[in-house]
């Protein structure tokens, strides 16, 4: 019994572990509470904090990975990824956000090394406490080697994390069974945040799925919604955003297909109608999905500024923002032309960090 | 003298024929083949030597392992297996099982398709030392090393981390690993054995360098020709992993059958 059954264990293992091979998740259960090595002292806040919203696409930067940048590539290098996360954290500091937002970031996965990147940026940062929730963990996905992969919402605060809940959201409902077993399970990540002076100060995470066809994007964007409800009905202030994969009502794009395709691929064929990810409009809605958070609550952006090229947050190339994908939201008053799009940050992910400050009350 | 007739005893019904045994010092009697669903095949080829191929595993990755039986003394036995593996098809297999126009591109691909697996092959040598107990039992102990050449240029992002399987390939990333293991072979009822084992796979210099097996076996022996395995297989494995930890450790539990038969 040498290097001979390797093949055989991987047929075993796969019918027979007894470890789930993917990981499942509860309606609603705790997420990871992290602390950073070194804390460094969170002063009381003064009037405002400022709060931002970053897809950090795993710590890759603009790196060509196969799913979603045209790229032939699954795995990084740890020189890869440190040098990515470098970046990402340099770009904190200097922005210095009091609470941070984050989606797509990864932590033992194959793809990025096994760094934990939720440890890293604590460790890296003036933040000091952060929140994990999964959307996506199994000990192999046996699809093109990524194998071992954990990837998830996060939320990095200066001060402590007094709770954390991860709220499931519906898996895709246009995918075959054995895809679906493999695939991302994504999730609102509740968070209430102890800060000096504050009572039950909440901050809610997303980021709602991007490839769906059906309607699985409005059960998660009515979940989001709902879980803010719920904040605003029982008397607590919120801080809340992430990666919605939607467009803001009235843009005038919504079809991004052209734009993203592939070398090789063809879209608006009989073959191939649209690109997963890249067409906004698949069901009656999907244009004005964002509707009941802008009319409820107040954004980073206002509307109007929102569908503007200064404040397109995501681009499939390395060329130029293209779309707003990335919001924050709150109910509580933001801070008059407050709310910045870092578009400096092409190199650094496929989505640009929001920043805004919010008054506190 | 008292003790040494039923070793000897014992080792004619269980040992010195090897029968149903793969992993003790003895080799089949020669002339014998036994295979199984999982197991090798193996082969007596004579009386101290004994062939043997994973057959499944041979159509991607060609393997031979040789065990002569050296020395019988008193009632210790004294083997030597040595296995040649060219395992590189089956890696670049692993990188796209489906093949690229079949589904989706590297469906079910445990290897990511942008590196090159160079040639390579693994020698695996073990020197494996036998001794009947009472009660119809034999321990064996052995202790090897196996090396492998080629793998210099194998990116050492491309392992597979999976249990039984990391720590097994893992002499192509290190270039060297060590093995030592204990089994105990025994006989319950007429027709019944068993088989209780442990490995240590030790790869010093690599992430996840340990893995500790163990097995537990029960072997129904409906005729000389034909034997059901049912058990158990527990994995304690250190992977790696990154910051802030170099490596992290998981079990697993897997359940065993297997189907075995032979012909003299």
């Amino acid at each position: 019994m040498r290097l001979g059954k390797p093949f055989l264990y991987i047929l075993a293992f796969f019918i027979f572990s007894c470890d789930p091979i993917v990981t499942t998740f509860d309606d609603v259960e705790d997420a990871e509470l992290y602390k950073a090595k070194n804390v460094t002292t969170s002063s009381t806040p003064g009037a405002t904090i400022k709060i931002m919203t970053w897809n950090i696409r795993y710590g890759i930067g603009r790196l060509p990975f196969f799913g979603d940048s045209c790229g032939e590539r699954s795995i990084f290098t740890e020189r890869e990824v440190m040098d990515a996360l470098d970046s990402l954290a340099n770009k904190i500091n200097e922005l210095d956000p009091d609470i941070i937002i984050m989606q797509e970031v990864d932590r033992e996965s194959k793809r990025s090394a096994y760094i934990d990147q939720v440890q890293w940026l604590l460790d890296h940062t003036d933040l000091n406490y952060g929140a994990y929730a999964s959307m996506w963990q199994a000990q192999v996905i046996p699809s093109d080697g990524i194998g071992r992969i954990d990837v998830g919402n996060v939320v990095l605060s200066k001060w402590d994390i007094e709770s954390a809940e991860r709220i499931r959201l519906p898996l895709r409902g246009d995918q075959d069974a054995l895809t679906l077993m493999f695939y991302l399970r994504r999730n609102v990540l509740k968070t209430k945040i102890t800060i000096p002076g504050q009572d039950d100060f909440y901050v809610v995470n997303t980021h709602s799925t991007a490839f769906a066809t059906d309607d699985t994007k409005q059960k998660h964007i009515d979940k989001f919604v709902e879980t803010l409800d719920e904040l605003y009905e029982g008397g607590y202030n919120f801080i809340s955003g992430g990666d919605l994969n939607s467009i803001p009502p009235g843009a005038d794009t919504y079809d991004y297909c052209i734009a993203d395709a592939c070398p090789g691929e063809e879209y608006h064929t009989e073959a191939d109608d649209h690109k997963e990810g890249s067409y906004f409009n698949n069901f009656p809605n999907e244009r004005t999905l964002l509707e009941p958070l802008y009319n409820a609550y107040n954004p980073a952006v206002p509307l109007h500024a929102a569908i503007t090229a200064e404040h397109m947050t995501h681009t499939a190339s390395d060329n130029s923002w293209d779309r707003k994908l990335d919001y924050l939201f709150t109910n509580l008053n933001i801070v008059e032309n407050s709310g910045q799009t870092h578009q400096n940050t092409l190199m650094l992910s496929d989505h640009a960090p929001i920043t805004a400050r919010v008054t506190l009350p | 003298m008292k003790k040494l007739i039923p070793a000897l005893l014992i080792s004619v019904i269980l040992g010195q024929q090897g029968l149903w045994q793969p992993g003790t010092a003895y080799t089949l009697p020669e002339g014998r083949w036994e295979y199984g669903l999982f197991q090798p095949v193996r082969w007596g080829q004579s009386e101290n030597r004994e062939i043997s191929f994973y057959k499944l595993s041979s159509l991607l990755m060609p393997n031979l392992t040789l065990k002569q039986l050296w020395m019988k003394k008193g009632a210790w036995i004294i083997s030597s297996s040595h296995g040649l593996y060219y395992p590189t098809p089956l890696l670049k297999k692993l990188q796209s099982p489906l093949g690229m126009d079949i589904g989706e591109p590297n469906k079910f691909a445990l290897i990511s398709p942008e590196f090159d697996i160079p040639q390579m092959v693994a020698l695996w040598n073990m020197v494996i030392i036998s001794k009947p107990l009472d009660n119809e039992q034999v321990f064996t102990g052995k202790a090897g090393i196996a090396i492998a050449m080629g793998g210099n240029d194998l990116a050492e992002e491309s392992t597979i981390d999976l249990p039984l399987v990391y720590h097994r390939l893992a002499v192509l990333y290190n270039g060297w690993l060590l093995r030592f293991g204990a089994d105990m072979n025994g006989r319950m009822r007429k027709n019944v054995t068993f088989l209780v084992d442990a490995d240590l796979f030790l790869i010093p210099g690599m992430k996840g360098n340990m893995a500790f097996e163990h097995k537990g076996l029960l072997n129904w022996e409906r005729s000389p020709r034909f034997q059901i395995s049912m058990g158990y297989k527990m994995i304690y494995g250190v992977y790696p992993d990154g910051y802030p930890n170099e490596n992290i450790s998981r079990m697993h539990i897997l359940p065993l059958l297997d189907l075995q038969w032979a012909r003299d």
